[in-house]
């Protein structure tokens, strides 16, 4: 009856986790999940105790306590009893909401289930997503993003006519500060893609290569809003969002033999859609994959082989794993 | 002994030297007036810059006993042919009488054919009947006026066309060797950026063969006595020929001559050798002028003839009379399809035509299909008729119907269509062509050897030459052509398509009837396309 996180997401974040969680000496690994009290709930000292036993102590909603194990519908929990220190006891399962325990602080005082001296049975840690869930607010963080992608271009004949490919590999970094209002992100993103092939002719769908090197530089600068998802329950290392924004797109082209004016180096505003997931391996560690698609227009289409096939549009799908770092 | 022989030597020279020098003045007392009557008229033409426009004077084959200079083929039929042929030009006919050029449908039987060719009184098995291509040449004085034997034939249900042997003429005027600027045309269509595109190509081991049908480009160097009609008799005359040295002669090809069969390739009025400059002369030259594509090997097809051509064929002939001097050059086109399909045959990728006249020929038409079928570009000058009346010239006017043929505008130093050059719906592209005050140069045969005024002529000698038309326009497209097969632009449709993508649009924004597309624009046609732009 262990809980476990359905899914290949979890299983890889969990073999991602398992050896960090190792390395950091001072975690809880004892406490491998922790158990809220969701309505006031008597502890005993058996399970299954005969209903003329008084129970150890009632704990109060919101109560953390560290699970210690489980049996036919009973979690035994090791909880902080105000008179006697830490004790051990049993509670219904259906009375408590189990789960993973964070990776914590070395600070015994922060312990799940480990109220200070003087407190009542745990308070809701404030850092704790539930915490958002009801409406708290979040303090406003800063996660540094590097990631690295494949953009598959819009103007895909012209592309392949001239370099060969449709698509490309690039890398991207970038910012991104979250909990504006609520689940609300802004993010600054910095992406290139650089390719090169040769100049072409084009006549009745057959290319003739021309032997002129021609190198393609596009950086887009993506300005981004949008939203993180509120996690279902079982997942709660995953963060998926959405966003939508502008990117401004510089553009470069320069080839050989090129006189003043012919090679291109030109800079245009476009509209930008992406969404990912972020899964968080450390606290302030997060791998994540999105998919970006990136719409601008005013480069291509009015000369060149872009041209010649009509198409217009410069950007495309950007698909790409990225690492984030912060919180 | 030895202190007297210089005394002795020396008094014997000076003796030598009196006794010679007395002979020449009593000659050229003696001739001068008859050299002053043959020479003034050259000079008059050639201009007080003559002595600067001399180029080189090859040792040639001083010493050697002169030779006979033989046709390749001079059966009866042909000498009959040469002699209608002949008449035709010096009359200015439309076309060479007694012959005709008659295309069957596939599917007719050899009966069936032969049936056809008696209604217009002539055969098959005639002797002067021959194939070029899918086309039979008739040439048979039964055949008479060849116009009404056309019309006759072409009513035969197995005839697909029948159409007499037009005669073309050269797109160009006559040299002039004036000096001016000699690059203008060059720069117009930015021919230097695109020899910095192409520097690789110029080394290549098998060049573009790039076909001249023209009036040849001289292949020898050798003097060969030759037989010429002085107004009352005939005389022997050793007449030198030479090879022009600005060109890579490795790279010029042998050729053919198709008009007089002569066993070799000569250039008799200049034409050809200016057009061939054009497309591939060498830039190492002392006057500075170059070809474009000079790298490329030049086949010369000879299908026209100048003065002087007709003027030794009559010599050859023992036809005792002179050419008139106003006379300009003229092809006959079983001569063009025949030249057309033979440089096809042997491995021109790319042709230039600078010739034309009214009539519209369906064989010349054909061979310019087989032209593009068979992988060749061909280039062909617009025509020389925008202020004499603007008649639209054939072959030019077939072009816009084939991909792979382009008739081409001449634009003056302005950037302008000059007055000469024809407008209509056939012109696809424009070049520089030159006019009276910026012509185009290129080194060419002496003027003054080649002039009618002379008792024989001489082909040794080259210079400068300026010279303008839509024949001088036809080149540059030839040769930018020829650039872009090398660049591996294979197919002649392309290359029609990238020079007019790529040409810069002069005149009414589009396509217009003077310039076509517009100006060729060597530099653009090699660069190619990038994403953008």
């Amino acid at each position: 009856m262990r809980h476990r996180v359905p899914g290949t997401l979890a299983g890889l974040a969990r073999a991602v986790v398992a050896p960090v969680v190792v390395l950091l000496l001072f975690a809880t690994t004892a406490f491998a999940q922790t158990a809220t009290v969701r309505k006031e709930a008597p502890i005993y000292l058996q399970p299954n105790p005969p209903a003329t036993l008084s129970p150890l102590r009632v704990l109060p909603a919101g109560t953390v306590l560290n699970v210690l194990d489980e049996a036919g519908g009973w979690v035994q929990v090791q909880f902080q009893d105000p008179q006697w220190g830490l004790r051990t006891g049993w509670v219904r399962s259906d009375l408590v909401t189990i789960r993973r325990a964070e990776p914590q602080r070395p600070d015994p005082a922060a312990k799940p289930g480990v109220p200070r001296p003087g407190e009542v049975a745990g308070q809701t840690p404030r850092s704790q997503p539930a915490a958002a869930a009801k409406g708290k607010r979040q303090p406003i963080g800063v996660r540094a993003m590097a990631g690295f992608g494949t953009t598959m271009f819009s103007a895909s004949q012209t592309f392949e006519a001239v370099t060969g490919r449709t698509s490309r590999e690039g890398p991207a970094g970038g910012v991104e500060v979250l909990n504006l209002w609520r689940h609300l992100f802004a993010s600054l993103t910095i992406s290139q893609v650089r390719l090169s092939g040769e100049r072409v002719f084009v006549v009745n769908g057959t290319i003739y290569p021309m032997g002129i090197p021609d190198t393609i530089t596009m950086r887009p600068i993506d300005v981004a809003a949008g939203w993180r998802l509120t996690p279902g329950r079982s997942l709660k290392r995953l963060e998926p969002f959405v966003g939508a924004g502008t990117t401004i797109m510089s553009y470069e082209e320069t080839s050989s033999f090129a006189a003043s004016l012919e090679d291109v180096s030109t800079r245009k505003a476009g509209f930008l859609v992406l969404g990912g997931a972020d899964v968080t391996v450390l606290r302030w560690l997060r791998v994540g994959g999105e998919v970006r698609y990136r719409m601008v227009s005013g480069v291509l289409g009015s000369a060149g082989i872009s041209q010649v096939y009509g198409e217009k549009s410069l950007g495309g799908v950007s698909a790409g794993l990225r690492v984030s770092v912060g919180k | 002994m030895r202190n007297r022989a210089p005394t002795t030597a020396g008094a014997r020279a000076i003796r030598t030297i009196f006794f010679l020098a007395a002979i020449g003045l009593a000659l050229a007392l003696c001739l001068s007036p008859l050299a002053a009557r043959q020479q003034r008229p050259a000079r008059d033409r050639a201009g007080q810059v003559r002595d600067r426009a001399q180029l080189r004077q090859p040792a040639g084959s001083a010493g050697q006993v002169p030779q006979v200079l033989r046709k390749t083929d001079h059966a009866p039929e042909d000498a009959a042919h040469d002699q209608r042929l002949h008449d035709a030009i010096v009359k200015d006919l439309p076309y060479v009488p007694g012959e005709l050029l008659v295309r069957f449908r596939e599917e007719a039987s050899v009966e069936r054919r032969a049936r056809a060719l008696r209604a217009a009184g002539t055969g098959a098995d005639t002797p002067g009947a021959k194939w070029i291509g899918d086309v039979l040449y008739l040439r048979d004085e039964a055949i008479g006026d060849p116009e009404a034997a056309a019309v006759a034939l072409g009513r035969q249900p197995d005839v697909l066309y029948a159409e007499p042997n037009y005669l073309r003429r050269l797109h160009s005027t006559p040299n002039d060797p004036m000096y001016s600027s000699q690059k203008w045309n060059f720069e117009a269509i930015n021919v230097p950026q695109a020899w910095d595109i192409n520097a690789g190509v110029a080394g290549q081991q098998s060049p573009v063969t790039v076909a001249v049908i023209d009036t040849g480009l001289t292949t020898t160097t050798a003097t060969y006595s030759m037989r010429i009609w002085n107004g009352y008799q005939f005389r022997s005359y050793d007449v030198p020929f030479a090879k022009t040295l600005d060109f890579d002669h490795a790279r010029v090809l042998p050729g053919r001559d198709f008009v007089e069969r002569w066993e070799w390739v000569f250039d008799a009025d200049s034409h050809g050798t200016h057009v061939a400059g054009t497309i591939a002369q060498q830039t190492n030259n002392a006057l500075g002028y170059a070809g474009i594509a000079s790298f490329v090997s030049i086949l010369p097809v000879k299908v026209c003839e100048g003065y002087w051509d007709l003027q030794l064929a009559w010599g050859y002939e023992s036809y005792p009379g002179i050419v008139p001097r106003t006379y300009e050059g003229g092809c006959a086109t079983a001569d063009v399809i025949a030249g057309v399909r033979w440089a096809v045959d042997n491995g021109a990728k790319v042709l230039n035509i600078s010739l034309g006249s009214e009539s519209m020929s369906n064989s010349e038409r054909d061979a310019l299909e087989y032209a593009v079928q068979n992988g060749a570009f061909v280039s062909i000058s617009g025509g020389n008729e925008g202020d004499k009346g603007n008649t639209v010239h054939y072959p030019a006017a077939f072009a816009p119907q084939i991909e792979g043929v382009v008739a081409v505008a001449a634009i003056n130093s302005n950037m302008q269509r000059a007055t000469y050059s024809t407008s209509g719906s056939h012109i696809e592209l424009a070049a520089p062509g030159g006019d009276s005050a910026a012509r185009i140069w290129q080194i060419v045969p002496n003027i003054s050897d080649l002039s009618p005024y002379l008792s024989s002529p001489r082909f040794d000698r080259y210079q400068g030459g300026g010279t303008y038309g839509t024949s001088m326009a036809a080149p540059h497209v030839a040769a930018v052509a020829a650039m872009l097969h090398a660049r591996g632009v294979r197919s002649p449709a392309a290359i029609e398509a990238i020079l007019k993508l790529t040409a810069k649009d002069l005149g009414p924004a589009g396509r217009d009837n003077e310039y076509g597309n517009g100006l060729i624009d060597a530099r653009a046609a090699l660069r190619g396309m990038g994403v953008a732009k």
